[in-house]
């Protein structure tokens, strides 16, 4: 239980990482940044590297999905799908601007660790765009309880009660993983 | 897929605990928490004690007054915030989810274990790790598929479900004091409402109903019924309690648990009945 608690924080602290990294991808690509080891290469190269990290990063999150706890949704107690695919899009373009106009790096680390910490706490605001690239679809779901969850699922919703959630992790009490493969 | 929810003390939603894949109550035998035996079952009637395997059941549940929603609902977990540290201390009760079958126990101080502790594959004293231990058996159990309650002690379905105490309530002292004053009765030794205990007032508030539906003729001849076993002596038209003993008897008497065997004419006491029909 211990070990899974831990787990379940690490987990949390990771996804936050990856859905603010673009942060400072775009604040390396704008100073025209790249490694001393691709001098001889074009840019292009380094900034391919930099843009890859958080996506190899979030993959790597995929595997630690195992490690927490698991939950179940019935389709029947599904009221309401909305899809969230676009929501992340005011704050990415939000956290691009602020990138653009940072002059320096301890701006850039200060402002950085700020949008860290507050999309850490916030809970509800785990949008990492890049499950998007792994086909993953972001919902909000109001339950017969009325609670009203955040779904990260491969699966597409488009009215309630079509699909169970037979195995969902718990990222935490608002947000929820599907790890189920989608049939074809 | 299991899920162990939790009941904490003066909250109404309950919280999850852990899931698992395995079930918590199983039913394989060498496993030591393994399902009772539910069909060995009987209506609850407080007039039935229960054997040892016996359980009491209370069928189409779900209609009664004593259903909570987190019953009647269908169960996604998701619902169910995850338990904090501190909130482990004030557990009422746990409640394991496996498919359609809810089995709650009741966390007394006793299943909590605070001291220092090993585990027996592990040679390691733990302190300040608390742990909860889990019956073997829970203490009630509700199957939803077939809408019937289990349990063994009604005080303990009470506990989950408030006010199922009332299918066996107890007397008050002026329900008992009225009860004491019926012309068929009458105190000696200084026996009065304050010194009738516990399951001889759980008796009386089930006879004051059956007594006030007997027309006149009835009742006398349920007086004379109880004078023919000659337990409590029969003075001036009243039976003379001196003891709770004697009330006992009276109140068995009233009940219509004395009865003689049909062949060998013995004369006995029931002290539990089940009604036949309800066997069946």
């Amino acid at each position: 239980m211990r070990e899974k608690k831990k787990m379940n924080f690490i987990y949390r602290l990771f996804l936050a990482i990856n859905s603010t990294y673009l942060i400072i991808v775009v604040y390396l690509v704008k100073k025209d940044y790249y490694f001393n080891f691709l001098e001889n290469y074009a840019h292009y190269f380094s900034w391919l590297i930099f843009i890859l990290t958080p996506i190899v990063l979030t993959a790597i999150s995929f595997l630690v999905l195992k490690f927490l706890s698991s939950d179940s949704l019935n389709k029947k107690s599904v009221v309401e799908v909305e899809l969230a695919n676009n929501s992340f899009l005011p704050t990415y373009l939000g956290y691009f601007f602020v990138s653009l106009s940072i002059d320096n790096i301890p701006t850039l680390c200060i402002v950085f660790i700020i949008i860290y910490v507050f999309t850490f706490l916030s809970q509800t605001l785990y949008f990492n765009p890049i499950f998007l690239l792994f086909n993953y679809n972001f919902y909000f779901i109001k339950t017969t309880n009325n609670v009203r969850i955040f779904l990260i699922t491969k699966k597409l919703l488009r009215k309630p009660g079509e699909d169970d959630f037979e195995k969902l992790k718990r990222i935490n009490n608002y947000t929820f993983i599907d790890i189920e493969k989608i049939k074809k | 897929m299991t899920f162990l929810l939790a009941k904490i003390k003066r909250k109404t939603n309950l919280l999850k605990v852990l899931s698992s894949e395995d079930d918590i109550y199983t039913y394989s035998d060498d496993d030591k928490y393994k399902l009772p035996t539910l069909d060995n079952s009987i209506e609850y009637n407080p007039a039935t004690l229960l054997e040892d395997e016996q359980w009491y059941k209370y069928e189409k549940f779900s209609a009664s007054e004593y259903i909570i929603d987190f019953l009647t609902n269908d169960f996604d977990s998701v619902n169910y915030s995850q338990i904090e540290k501190d909130s482990l201390n004030k557990i009422a009760y746990l409640c394991s989810i496996q498919g359609n079958v809810y089995y709650f126990q009741i966390i007394s101080s006793s299943l909590v274990i605070r001291g220092k502790w090993f585990s027996l594959d592990v040679l390691e004293i733990e302190t300040n790790r608390p742990i909860i231990t889990i019956n073997k058996y829970a203490d009630v159990i509700f199957d939803k598929s077939n809408d019937v309650l289990y349990f063994k002690r009604l005080s303990n379905a009470n506990s989950i479900f408030k006010g199922m105490d009332q299918l066996y309530r107890e007397a008050t002292e002026t329900e008992t004091a009225t009860f004491l004053s019926n012309d068929f009765l009458s105190m000696k030794n200084n026996f009065n409402e304050k010194l009738v205990n516990v399951p001889n007032r759980k008796r009386i508030a089930s006879v004051v109903d059956t007594l006030r539906k007997y027309p006149d003729d009835k009742k006398k001849q349920i007086l004379t019924y109880i004078q023919g076993y000659n337990l409590v002596p029969f003075v001036n038209n009243s039976f003379e309690i001196d003891s709770e003993e004697s009330l006992k008897l009276v109140l068995y008497g009233l009940e219509q648990r004395l009865f003689t065997t049909e062949i060998d004419k013995e004369q006995k006491i029931a002290n539990s009945t089940i009604d036949i029909h309800v066997r069946k």
